[in-house]
């Protein structure tokens, strides 16, 4: 149920995101200074930022980056977790405690201020966000899928599927790769969340994306000094991205307590 | 009731309501950045706190105006400088102000130099206030300067910190602070916690009229909105220094009738600097085209919220009379399309660069879009590049204009001139902005020798002109600096250098 | 116990080995030299021989690897260099930042804590109880929602608007309030799940269930026997939350002006003063190990099933 409910309030913002700057005649990267700081009304109907830009349209678009750039950081941490954590399973011995040991690695450097560091010392872009958040992002999703391999292959059915000599492939498409599935998807559903935070928490420090393009997290940084003067320019992506991770955390509950991880 | 009481509970232990109770007593400030710097510092704290003052400082255009010297005076065609002390000036120890604890300073600048600072760095600067002096003494109550060379504005040059005097004793023999500075302002240091707070108590020995606070604390808080928070909860009873406000606050916090906001021109100045050491900003043309297609006037309203004037020559009007005031700066994208025209349209998008060091400061994001959009318009595409580090992206030349704001606390013209745009000058070479003209650094050479106030502004007027033409680096905005205090604080004044006189605050009666 | 100690020693040895080799890495191999950095930090023009000396002075002439060595040697005597902005030695500073830090950790840890077992005994007693889902599904809902809202939330509200507390700073007991607040409620969360599903976990052991069927009350089987098998789990998830909480406090403190570690950080990185940002990174890294082998350390001693794994 609350599962449900998150998923259709995520298709609702992706909706959003994707369909609003279709909609609107606004170039949200357009300045034009005549229309600046315009209040809400008929033709714009969240009012426009500092530099006259359609506040909507500009939180659609911004929403769009960020959702693009924590999926696809998901996806390449998901991806390499995966890999990582059934390769060891499988494996064992010394990969095993190799995987362990990088984790324990990674648990242990405090990872927004690194990816600061990172970000800091690279210059300011898509691959630098990725490069700071992906070294410290796999491990959740690889731990996961370790220990989920380990218990299956260990499972009676699978040792037999092993003892007549079925190839890695098989036995990873027809037997691990099914049961560990569910547990990643948790896991990856989770890391969306974190990663969502992490990327706007970046933007927020003013270690984001360049120029024009922006993220909520950088909305909501660039409108703080407006906090007073015009608050909606921060409440407005705030509120996105506030129901954006809410939705993403109801569906990663309701996973959780599906899969009792 | 039980709320207003459990508030007034929580505020009373968390030692937040300042003036509660003994108003008049306590003052509570918050800067930026931490205004003291500590011992390794060749100053101890900045000049906004009063704890220490100067022979000379500047008024609010730049002009030497006397500090601790009363008066001076020059002879020998400007190779002998005498100052007078003012009389009757006691440090905070009680020992009395003498030429001699002058002269102490001024050989123990002369024997650490060069040094880092938070503040002022004792560098190249320092090398054109004291590079020229062959000797300096105590000479019948008055400190005299003799000079290798004739300077014509010494007293400008030692403005500020470079003529900080503190009592000989609060330095060891090698020049190092022995403890706490010990200087001759209204106020004292008496307590420092490093990135957090600096606790001033009156200076008993103070020569002028008694400070009207007991106690200044003044506050470090980085975040600009964290600082207006603080202001807004009633935790401080004020804002100041460099960067106090930012521009896109000043309006809501002006419009709160609890609150006074005193705007005065500064000596920040946002320039815009090209590479003309590639193409295309290497064709004098489409420098002139970039020039004419931004609005300066928008950018000053609108982007930086009326708290800066439009740019137009090198020199910022808080340069006074030295700042050329026929120079104008057109906004003439008709013009700047035809420029382009004539020149060809460049082959790739022009980089504008910006260092996210500044972003945080001022609204350097949104002024980089609107340079992107205008530039574009007349026929220049372009994108924004912001770079933590922008010395190694600029070395690399991997720019066509930056976009950045500069200072010069003392209203030293010659320093920035030789230090920006000189051939040899160390911006204009590692950064590669390519600017060579053999004419500009002869009337550079010839203004700094000369000792005729008259003659001497001519020609800046026409170093400005030159530059007018030239385009290496354009103004684009003067920067005034907010700040802010409740109205319950009076006597809020503050010079072109971000200086607040903290002995004159008073409580508004 | 003894091999089991000694084994984990040794792998604790190794990883923070390893973590050591990363932050070197981390800030050496950062481009620019820091040498020329330093010396124009004050606007100074560097010379060539000015150049070389400070390079000497740092020991940027030499290899690699014997920099390690040497960096470690005084790491390991608690010398963490000295700061590219104002050349202050770090370690001093990181100290006297350090109990600012913990203390808003462990104020935000009390908040994650609290909350969590709360809610989740809520949960246990009664499942179907409106206020305990409702509580679980705003800690869900905060955790999605990242702290720099929550505590610019804060402060408009709380600080600004209702002048309740204040808005940061280290003034006195209630600023710590707020700041952990914000903190620990972006904890809770995980905190929360977890528990819970320990605790529904262990009311479905044998045990427990005994207990309730010899008529003790509810309230007495979850409090006293099912918490006390959750709890291990728990005090893992607390300790790790805690880790996270460290680490998570460069945008709380930035945000409230909080004069801890994580804001000097946040400084060092802006300023690029790279000494400060490697020392932060190592200490927060070294103290993220030690609590997790300390907890399992404990937990061990406590329960005698985890020390044969």
């Amino acid at each position: 149920m609350r599962g449900r409910a998150g998923a259709a309030l995520f298709v609702l913002v992706v909706l959003f995101c994707l369909l609003t700057p279709m909609l609107t005649e606004y170039d949200p990267s357009r300045p034009d200074l005549g229309r600046a700081l315009l209040p809400p009304g008929p033709g714009h109907w969240l009012g426009t930022d500092q530099l006259g830009r359609d506040l909507l349209t500009r939180t659609a678009t911004a929403g769009r980056t960020s959702l693009l750039v924590a999926f696809a950081i998901t996806a390449v941490t998901t991806a390499l977790g995966t890999i990582a954590g059934t390769a060891a399973g499988l494996a064992g011995g010394l990969a095993d405690r190799l995987l362990r040991f990088a984790a324990t690695v990674a648990l242990a450097l405090p990872g927004l201020t690194l990816a600061l560091a990172l970000a800091g010392v690279l210059r300011p872009g898509y691959l630098t966000v990725l490069i700071a958040l992906v070294p410290l992002g796999w491990v959740s999703c690889g731990l996961v899928a370790h220990t989920a391999t380990r218990q299956v292959a260990s499972a009676d059915h699978v040792v037999a599927v092993r003892a007549i000599g079925a190839s890695p492939f098989y036995l990873l498409r027809r037997t691990i790769g099914p049961y560990i599935a569910g547990p990643v998807l948790t896991v990856a559903t989770a890391d969306l969340a974190r990663t969502l935070i992490a990327v706007t928490s970046l933007s927020f420090l003013g270690i984001g994306l360049p120029p024009p393009d922006t993220d909520w997290g950088g909305m909501v940084s660039e409108a703080t000094p407006l906090l007073v003067a015009a608050p909606r320019l921060a409440v407005v992506p705030a509120v996105a991205l506030a129901v954006t991770g809410l939705a993403v955390a109801l569906v990663a509950d309701a996973r959780r307590e599906l899969s009792a991880l | 009731m039980l709320m207003a009481l459990l508030g007034m509970t929580l505020a009373g232990c968390g030692g937040q309501e300042p003036g509660a109770g003994q108003a008049g007593t306590q003052l509570t400030l918050a800067a930026p950045r931490d205004l003291v710097a500590g011992p390794a510092d060749p100053y101890y704290t900045h000049q906004t706190l009063r704890v220490w003052e100067p022979l000379v400082t500047v008024d609010d255009r730049l002009r030497p105006v006397p500090a601790l010297a009363a008066s001076w005076a020059v002879a020998d065609g400007g190779r002998r400088w005498t100052f007078t002390l003012r009389e009757g000036v006691r440090f905070s120890d009680g020992t009395p102000l003498t030429a001699e604890a002058a002269v102490a300073n001024v050989e123990r600048f002369l024997r650490i130099a060069p040094r880092q600072s938070a503040f002022f760095s004792l560098d190249a600067g320092m090398e054109a206030a004291y590079g020229k002096v062959a000797d300096v003494r105590a000479e019948g109550g008055k400190v005299v300067f003799d000079l290798k060379e004739a300077v014509a504005d010494l007293p400008g040059r030692l403005a500020g910190f470079y003529s900080m005097i503190q009592s000989p004793k609060a330095f060891a023999a090698s020049g190092e602070f022995a403890g706490k500075p010990v200087g001759t302002g209204p106020y004292t240091l008496v307590e420092w916690a490093k990135g957090q707070r600096a606790v001033l108590a009156a200076n008993p020995h103070y020569y002028g009229a008694a400070p009207a606070y007991d106690k200044i604390v003044v506050r470090v808080i980085p975040d600009a909105n964290a600082r207006v928070a603080a202001l807004r909860a009633g935790e401080v009873d004020g804002l100041i220094d460099k960067g106090a406000l930012l521009p896109g606050q000043v309006a809501a916090v002006a419009g709160d009738s609890g609150f006074r906001v005193v705007r005065s021109p500064s000596v920040l100045t946002h320039y815009l600097t090209f590479n003309a050491s590639r193409k295309p900003f290497s064709d004098a043309r489409l420098r002139e085209a970039a020039d004419l297609a931004v609005d300066r006037r928008a950018i000053a309203a609108k982007l930086l919220a009326g708290t800066a004037e439009a740019g137009a020559g090198f020199l910022s009007p808080a340069f006074g009379d030295l700042a050329d005031p026929g120079i104008t700066a057109a906004h003439d994208p008709g013009r700047a399309r035809e420029l382009v025209a004539a020149a060809g349209p460049p082959a790739g998008p022009v980089t504008i660069l910006i260092s996210s060091a500044e972003t945080g400061q001022f609204p350097y994001t949104d002024i980089a879009e609107v340079l992107r959009v205008s530039l574009e318009q007349v026929g220049l595409p372009a994108k924004v590049t912001v770079a933590e580090a922008t010395k190694s992206v600029m070395e690399a030349g991997d720019y066509d204009l930056f976009l950045s704001a500069y200072s010069v606390p003392n209203g030293d013209a010659d320093y920035l001139f030789r230090r920006f745009l000189r051939s040899d000058a160390s911006w204009n070479v590692e950064r590669g902005l390519g600017y060579r003209n053999a004419r500009f650094d002869e009337l550079v050479d010839q203004a700094a020798a000369l000792t005729d106030p008259a003659a001497r502004r001519e020609l800046y007027h026409r170093i400005q002109r030159l530059l007018a033409t030239d385009r290496p680096m354009v103004a684009l905005a003067y920067q005034d600096n907010p700040i802010v205090t409740t109205t319950k604080v009076s006597g809020v004044t503050q010079n072109v250098a971000y200086i607040v006189d903290l002995g004159k605050l008073a409580p508004r009666k | 116990m003894t091999a089991l100690l000694l084994r984990r020693g040794a792998e604790l040895l190794l990883v923070l080995l390893a973590l050591s080799v990363l932050v070197f890495l981390l800030t050496s191999l950062a481009p620019g030299d820091p040498a020329e950095e330093i010396l124009r930090r004050g606007g100074i023009q560097p010379t060539a021989a000015g150049v070389a000396a400070m390079r000497a002075e740092l020991g940027l002439d030499q290899p690699l690897f014997s920099r390690y060595l040497r960096w470690l040697r005084d790491v390991l005597r608690g010398d963490l260099g000295r700061s590219y902005a104002d050349r202050s030695p770090v370690a001093a500073e990181i100290l006297t930042r350090l109990p600012a830090t913990l203390r808003l950790a462990v104020a935000a840890a009390a908040v994650a804590v609290g909350l969590a077992v709360l809610a989740a005994l809520r949960g246990a007693f009664r499942p179907r109880a409106l206020d305990g889902r409702a509580l679980a599904l705003v800690t869900v809902a905060i955790a999605g929602i990242p702290p720099y809202i929550v505590g610019i939330l804060l402060i408009s509200v709380v600080a600004v608007g209702l002048r309740v507390l204040p808005t940061g700073g280290d003034g006195g007991p209630g600023a710590v309030v707020l700041p952990a607040l914000t903190l620990g409620l972006a904890g809770a969360a995980t905190l929360l799940r977890l528990l819970r599903a320990d605790l529904a976990r262990a009311l479905r052991l044998p045990f427990v269930k005994l207990a309730a069927v010899k008529g003790l009350r509810r309230r007495r089987t979850v409090a006293v026997h099912a918490l006390r098998v959750a709890a291990p789990n728990a005090i893992t998830a607390g300790s790790l939350v805690l880790a996270e909480l460290l680490a998570g406090a460069v945008v709380v403190e930035t945000l409230f002006a909080w004069p801890g570690v994580g804001q000097l950080a946040v400084t060092a990185i802006r300023q690029r003063d790279l000494p400060v940002v490697q020392a932060y990174v190592l200490v927060i890294g070294v103290a993220t190990v030690l609590l997790l082998a300390l907890t399992e350390l404990c937990l061990a001693a406590l329960d005698p099933r985890l020390r044969r794994r």
